[in-house]
């Protein structure tokens, strides 16, 4: 009788954690995308930056995979975003500057979950030309028209399904307003994972941090202030003062800059680490894909140039890292597979189990997730639409593992770049003989691309 | 240096010292880096660059008053240096995008404040030159009018700026109001 007990005590809890653990495996996944503002790839210290310290972002990428070659097709916030949500090229979905109205017709990825049973939100920056969008498919829209969509770190009123509320009203019931809103954008978030904790869900939270004025909160404002910042060669401190640069309301030596963005990148760090730690708290961490990305990347003195737009790689790197318990093998990875912006609609799709769509344009990172030998693509195209008055130029560029050309309709000579020999992009291969094979074949491909991605019978009906 | 003095009006020396100094200071500014110039020195430069724009319109004022000029011609010569700078922006803007949207570029706000700042800027050297004539019992301007002439664009530009913003919540210069124009009539 004694034994029984002791083995009924022993089987009945490792047969419920066992079942328990394939009943996770089989739920549909949660989605949880977090999405910074101007966060460059290296911001991090899993990327081994000197100082700043991003110990949850970490934990996702030692938990996950990280990939280290992760860009976006158009290196602006507005097209960058509508990108991540239709996995489609801004050629097709049409948001192609901070200008160009977002197409309530854009079918975005929540729209496919919704309708497989998903409860989905959408909170915080929006920041899509034409105003907040009838978004299908999202539940909860929590969002802002402030400062012409940026919100501002202090201050700002939130909007709720389309209901515009006082400053300082929440948009949650139960959730008081803290006032920064890095921290704000996180209480809505968590309070959405816990009202949704039974069934599937797909949050989007769209954080305004890191984008100028780079404020970071109190407590963490002059934490950096001690710590040594190092230039690019080219750069120097009073660049944001110099040629278009001014125009970006700096104000700053540039040093001192750096070190507001990297307090504010160590803010939403910490919010990230409450999101986490609400998954782990719930129970849910297994089951949930947890995606943390940049918009686009950011120039801080590299060629001269602060801001992103350019087509140089400071500007087209994004962090990318994914975790998931339940469907990524061998985690603690790092990928050198070239990811782009539009491949994240995708691949939630198919880890949630629903065929992607053929206006997607994206491809679907499952088989890197899964730790299979397969390569996501050698080469991709980049635009960058012509957004006035801001001093860049329109330009069209083909990357390929090695090399980078850019074509730039006017104002400046295009560009031919090894970046197996040359990474900081300083030598312009463009005139020189030995290279005019490789020149033609990079653009004859380029052209060819453009073409493609352009197609009408891609475009989203 | 002989050439210098035998060849420009001495009005206009100041403001000839200040365009040389600027471009000298360009040069180490944007291109020191690559003879590998010292961060400290190129640092230097681009504050001394940063002055010459600044402050370049006022110093050239007051060299022209020293050296003789009345009131306007005065005016004149200083509005040379930032002239310039303004004219090399549009340049750079026409470069990306044509002519007619790179000379309409030219009018964005912070460049409109830009002149605003400086005259205002020129203001303050002409107060202090004016009550330093007067200490000295030398001929000097009726200083009210003369010095608020100075300070009128920067209140004027400010006051609409400030003033549509709070009645109608648009900003005329900076980029609202800007880009309306834009897409009016360049685009």
């Amino acid at each position: 009788m004694k034994l029984l007990f002791v083995l009924i005590t022993l089987i009945v809890p490792a047969l419920t954690a066992s079942v328990m653990a394939e009943e996770s495996k089989n739920k549909q996944p949660n989605i949880v995308f977090i999405l910074a503002d101007d966060h460059r790839w290296d911001y991090l210290s899993v990327m081994g930056h000197s100082f700043i310290e991003t110990p949850n972002i970490d934990s996702i990428a030692n938990e996950g995979v990280l990939f280290e070659n992760a860009f976006v097709t158009s290196s602006l916030c507005s097209p960058s975003r509508a990108s991540f949500l239709t996995g489609q090229y801004p050629q097709q979905h049409g948001v192609q500057n901070n200008f160009t109205v977002w197409d309530n017709k854009n079918v975005t990825y929540f729209e496919h979950l919704k309708k497989a049973g998903y409860s989905t939100a959408f909170i915080g920056k929006w920041h899509m030309p034409g105003g907040l969008p009838t978004l299908r498919g999202v539940d909860q829209f929590i969002s802002f028209e402030h400062m012409g969509g940026q919100g501002a770190y202090y201050g700002t009123p939130y909007i709720v399904n389309g209901k515009k509320l006082k400053l300082g009203e929440s948009p949650i019931e139960g959730v008081n307003i803290n006032g920064y809103i890095t921290e704000d954008l996180t209480n809505f978030s968590l309070k959405f994972i816990e009202n949704n904790k039974d069934q599937p869900f797909a949050l989007y939270l769209s954080h305004k941090a890191l984008h100028l004025p780079m404020t970071p909160p109190t407590n963490l404002a002059g934490r950096y202030d001690d710590e040594k910042v190092t230039l690019p060669k080219e750069a120097d401190s009073w660049l944001a003062f110099a040629d278009g640069n001014f125009k970006h309301f700096l104000w700053d030596p540039l040093e001192e800059k750096m070190k507001d963005y990297a307090e504010t990148a160590m803010a939403m760090d910490q919010q990230i680490g409450l999101v986490l730690d609400k998954l782990d708290e719930l129970g849910l961490s297994d089951n949930t894909i947890v995606v943390f990305a940049g918009d686009n990347g950011y120039m801080w003195g590299e060629h001269r140039l602060i801001d992103k737009r350019w087509s140089y790689e400071e500007s087209i790197r994004i962090p990318f890292i994914v975790r998931y318990p339940n469907g990524i093998k061998n985690p603690g990875r790092r990928s050198q597979e070239m990811l782009l912006n539009l491949d994240m609609a995708p691949t939630f799709l198919e880890l949630a189990g629903i065929e992607v769509p053929d206006q997607m344009q994206g491809k679907s990172a499952v088989s890197v997730l899964e730790d299979k030998d397969e390569t996501l693509r050698d080469a991709w195209l980049y635009k960058y639409y012509e957004d006035y008055p801001y001093p860049v130029p329109e330009q069209l560029a083909l990357r390929t593992k090695r090399y980078k050309l850019i074509d730039y309709k006017r104002g400046k000579k295009d560009e031919l770049f090894d970046l197996k020999n040359d990474p900081l992009e300083q030598i312009n291969l463009i005139d020189k003989a030995n290279m005019q094979d490789i020149y033609q074949e990079l653009k004859t491909r380029l052209s060819a691309m453009e073409v493609e991605v352009s197609q009408p019978t891609a475009t989203t009906k | 240096m002989n050439w210098f003095l035998n060849n420009v009006p001495s009005q206009w020396r100041v403001a000839y010292g200040v365009i040389f100094t600027a471009i000298i200071m360009t040069v180490i500014y944007d291109y020191g880096w690559q003879i590998g110039l010292p961060l400290s020195l190129r640092n230097l430069s681009g504050l001394i660059l940063f002055a010459c724009i600044m402050f370049g319109a006022a110093a050239s004022y007051v060299g022209a008053r020293i050296y003789g000029s009345d009131y306007s011609q005065a005016i004149k010569i200083s509005v040379i240096v930032p002239v310039i700078w303004h004219i090399k922006e549009m340049i750079v803007a026409m470069g990306f995008y044509g002519f007619g949207a790179g000379l309409y570029a030219g009018l964005q706000g912070p460049y409109l404040f830009y002149y605003g700042i400086i005259f205002m800027i020129t203001g303050v050297f002409h107060l202090v030159y004016q009550v330093t004539l007067k200490c000295q019992k030398k001929p000097s301007d009726k200083l009210f009018k003369s010095t608020a002439l100075l300070f009128l664009p920067m209140f004027t530009l400010g006051g609409l700026e400030g003033g549509v913003m709070m009645v109608f919540g648009f900003d005329l210069f900076v980029f609202q109001g800007f880009l309306t124009g834009y897409r009016a009539f360049i685009m």
